[in-house]
């Protein structure tokens, strides 16, 4: 719950130690080293060039993707979750040793040989498709010009094609027409060329010249283009099936890039270092707890010196947070919203009792209890996610374990799937319905006012926290003032409200009543405390004022608790679902023969469907009540994330012999 | 053979546009998140994963519009074969109480699909991103949701003797 304490470090060492230290802090990973700031007379900074891991970086990139359309995709849960390749140590070091950049080179040119390719292909085709019109013309383009004719061909309007067939001195074929328009070729002696001319543009005789620049006729053309596609095409196959054993080894590439980019990061961390001539400063921040790790591993030389403060009140104190096995599932929780500033406090253990209750309740069904657990188990087991990914999961695990709890007590057994069982399994239904608490479906009130009860606890239990860091701050009056009173008046006025309302009976209601109405009181008398002013009574009006004006937040706080009634809406739309994808099942049981396989497979199907979608509303929404309606009566947020210097892989990650 | 009562058709009419209005603004909404994810998945194919999760999103409110058409049915014994015969009261009571569902859900599946869209963005920049891309699109939900209940709790509170 506590943010682990920091500590700043400031690490001297004489320069010969400074790759060794370095190759320490890297393998240790933990401390975050920031550029040195103190501006002191005779230190200089290292100019480091990384251009050349820069460039083996991009080209390895490149080649990552170049090669990723040829090699096999991950499945959609493995895109989802960004797959971490688990390599051993041996493995990975072989492949460093073995790696050739030539790859890059040869993945290079067959980009560009693909590329000519495909063009080279489009311009066939394209020629292709000109000629179309064409094909059936006999003469070749070699004997458009001879010794005493000339062809020539064109598109003519159809209308004016009888013109030209009144001439009497051409030959003319027609290998295409249309309604309006003729595609055309007229051959005539060279001595009448003048007066064809003179004909052509009074018809409006549009010559056209054939593309491909082939001799032969139209359909010779067209039939090379057709065979040098074939080729091209042919050509194209080789290339991509030497891209496709190519890609087989875009593992390598991968583990090649999260070398380089180890090296690369030890590389660049010289440029936050300030050195003299014989000696450097580091300057970073390290878990407390880990401090005499450090010493250790820099023990080596005696030419170190480490020295570690408190940090200050104006340092940006970065926030690693840390949580027993049991909840650190839940830390992906508390990321999503971001972490905490440094002096608050850490919310995922906080958090983890509500979200995952709120997550049940949204699904609250037996069986798709179960099915999470089975499908996030089965994910865990067999896709290679990331360190988040597994988390994830494990929180789904256990969310999955409460909406199973949850299920039987409201009687959601994939809805009511054990209606329609047959004879033999129907006891099923008598245990279901035995079982059954509240049933959402008949009694959706009574939830109404549970998740209202439920949304009161969580934004009481958000103030009250805050009280507590108040307390631990030293702010005690804060804490009375601001926090007590509060604590005092939910709890209070909310008996007393439904007691005077809607006439229920609750136990003390008088002294209920009494108690939110000096709550009240001391809000209006307490809450404009911190205002000021020169004359002391427009000093007592702003004081006044503001005290008065805080009465507003019960709005608020109304609106708060208002909002968990989500919690009971998610529950009814997953149940009503359900009871809707049963029936629809079950109607198609009556089709003959393959009926009860068709009414299985529906039912599998959709109660799958429903069990995404429902699990994606829970798990969002949960998570939703956590960030708007629970953080923010005792978190600012914000805090910056504890980057330890270190090995962060983008593909890869190595597996620990054992 | 049952005469079908006047009442039965607004009530028909009722879960009929609960539906089809939910439908529509997911439709919508699912359309546009849809189209920001295709021009990410140009770029950026591996991202696929996460961006069908955002284009899901804004596709709740038409579930909402069928959980609420699926409770008028089932009040009114049409799922059963036996629809009860409703006063044109009682008829015109279940054809207002849907209309919170089926117009929260048009709009804010609306709305909620330009959410995701541009939260598609958030995502084709910084993958890592993708919890705070889904919280912000479920803000807009909260509408869908809170229409839902008051359907059903308006449904809740009409009683049909039959």
């Amino acid at each position: 719950m506590p943010i682990p304490k920091m500590q700043k470090v400031h690490i001297v060492a004489h320069a010969d130690h400074k790759d060794a230290i370095i190759e320490k802090l890297h393998d240790a990973g933990l401390v975050e080293v920031e550029t040195f700031t103190e501006i002191l007379e005779g230190l200089h900074t290292e100019d480091v060039d990384a251009g050349d891991l820069e460039r083996k970086l991009a080209d390895l990139s490149y080649g990552i993707d170049f090669l990723y359309t040829f090699s096999v995709k991950p499945n959609l849960l493995e895109s989802f979750f960004l797959p971490r390749y688990k390599i051993e140590k041996k493995h990975y070091e072989a492949v460093v040793n073995e790696f050739d950049f030539s790859i890059i080179e040869e993945m290079k040119n067959l980009d560009q040989t693909l590329s000519e390719l495909k063009n080279e292909e489009t311009r066939l085709k394209s020629i292709i498709e000109q000629l179309q019109p064409w094909e059936t013309l006999t003469i070749a383009v070699r004997d458009f010009e001879t010794e005493r004719t000339v062809t020539e061909v064109g598109i003519i309007s159809t209308e004016a094609v009888s013109e030209i067939l009144k001439l009497e001195y051409v030959h003319v074929e027609i290998p295409f027409s249309t309604e309006r328009k003729t595609w055309m070729s007229v051959t005539y002696l060279k001595d009448y060329r003048d007066e064809l001319e003179e004909i052509f543009r009074k018809l409006d005789f549009q010559k056209v010249s054939l593309p491909g620049g082939s001799e032969g006729t139209p359909a010779e053309t067209i039939e090379e283009a057709g065979h040098q596609i074939q080729m091209l095409q042919k050509e194209r196959e080789k290339v991509r099936e030497r891209c496709m054993v190519l890609a087989e080894r875009r593992m390598h590439l991968m583990i090649v890039y999260d070398h380089y980019l180890d090296i690369k990061k030890r590389h660049d961390v010289r440029k936050d270092f300030a050195n003299t001539e014989k000696s450097f400063i580091l300057q970073g921040w390290i878990r407390k707890e880990d401090l005499p790790v450090l010493r250790k591993e820099l023990s080596f030389a005696d030419e170190v010196d480490i020295s570690s403060y408190e940090p200050s009140d104006i340092d940006d104190v970065p926030v690693g947070i840390e949580n027993r096995r049991a909840f650190k599932p839940f830390e992906v929780i508390t990321r999503i919203y971001g972490l905490p500033l440094y002096k608050e406090i850490d919310p995922t253990l906080l958090l983890a009792p509500f979200f995952i209750v709120f997550f049940g309740l949204c699904l609250s069904d037996f069986l798709y209890g179960a099915a999470l657990i089975l499908l996030s188990v089965f994910a865990l087991k067999k896709i290679k996610v990331g360190p988040d990914a597994v988390l994830l999961f494990k929180v789904l695990i256990m969310g999955g374990v409460v909406t199973m709890v949850l299920g039987i007590l409201t009687g959601g057994w994939a809805g009511d799937l054990t209606l329609y069982l047959p004879e033999q399994l129907s006891f099923l239904e008598n245990v279901r319905q035995s079982l059954t608490v509240i049933n959402l479906l008949e009694n959706p009130i009574l939830m109404l006012e549970i998740a209202l009860i439920l949304g009161l606890v969580q934004v009481w239990a958000g103030i009250l926290i805050r009280g507590y860091m108040n307390v631990r701050d030293g702010y005690y009056l804060d804490a009375i003032f601001d926090q007590g009173l509060w604590l005092l008046l939910l709890p209070a006025g909310t008996l007393a409200l439904i007691n005077k309302m809607f006439g229920v009976d609750v136990p003390a209601a008088g002294l209920m009543l009494n108690l939110s109405l000096a709550a009240l009181v001391g809000l209006v008398l307490t809450q404009g405390r911190y205002q000021k002013a020169s004359n002391p009574v427009v000093a007592l009006g702003k004081k006044a004022m503001v005290g008065v004006l805080s009465i507003y937040n019960i709005f608020g706080y109304l609106g708060d608790v208002l909002s968990y009634s989500r919690i009971l809406a998610l529950g009814l739309a997953t149940a009503a679902l359900a009871s809707a994808f049963n029936m629809v099942a079950v109607q198609a049981s009556g089709i003959k023969i393959l009926g009860p396989i068709i009414m299985v497979m529906f039912l599998i199907l959709l109660h799958l469907l429903n069990i995404v979608i429902s699990s994606l509303s829970a798990f969002v929404h949960s998570g939703r009540l956590q960030f708007v309606e629970y953080f923010t009566k005792f978190l600012e947020g914000g805090g910056r994330t504890f980057k330890p210097f270190g090995s962060h892989p983008k593909y890869i990650q190595i597996k620990e012999e054992d | 053979m049952f005469e079908i009562s006047q009442g039965l058709i607004f009530a028909v009419l009722g879960a009929a546009s609960a539906a089809f209005l939910g439908g529509i603004g997911s439709s919508i909404g699912v359309g546009i998140a849809g189209q920001s994810a295709a021009g990410v998945i140009t770029e950026d194919p591996e991202k696929f994963g996460k961006l069908i999760v955002l284009q899901a999103l804004p596709g709740t409110q038409g579930i909402y519009g069928f959980v609420g058409a699926f409770w008028v049915l089932n009040m009114t014994g049409l799922l059963g074969g036996t629809p009860l015969a409703l006063t044109m009261d009682q008829g015109l009571e279940i054809l207002f109480a849907c209309l919170p569902v089926g117009v929260g859900g048009l709009l804010s599946g609306i709305y909620q699909g330009r959410v995701s869209a541009s939260g598609c963005g958030v995502v084709a920049k910084r993958p890592e991103a993708m919890g705070n891309a889904m919280i912000l699109s479920a803000m807009v939900e909260t509408y869908a949701i809170l229409g839902l209940l008051a359907t059903i709790l308006l449904l809740n509170g009409i009683t049909l003797t039959p």
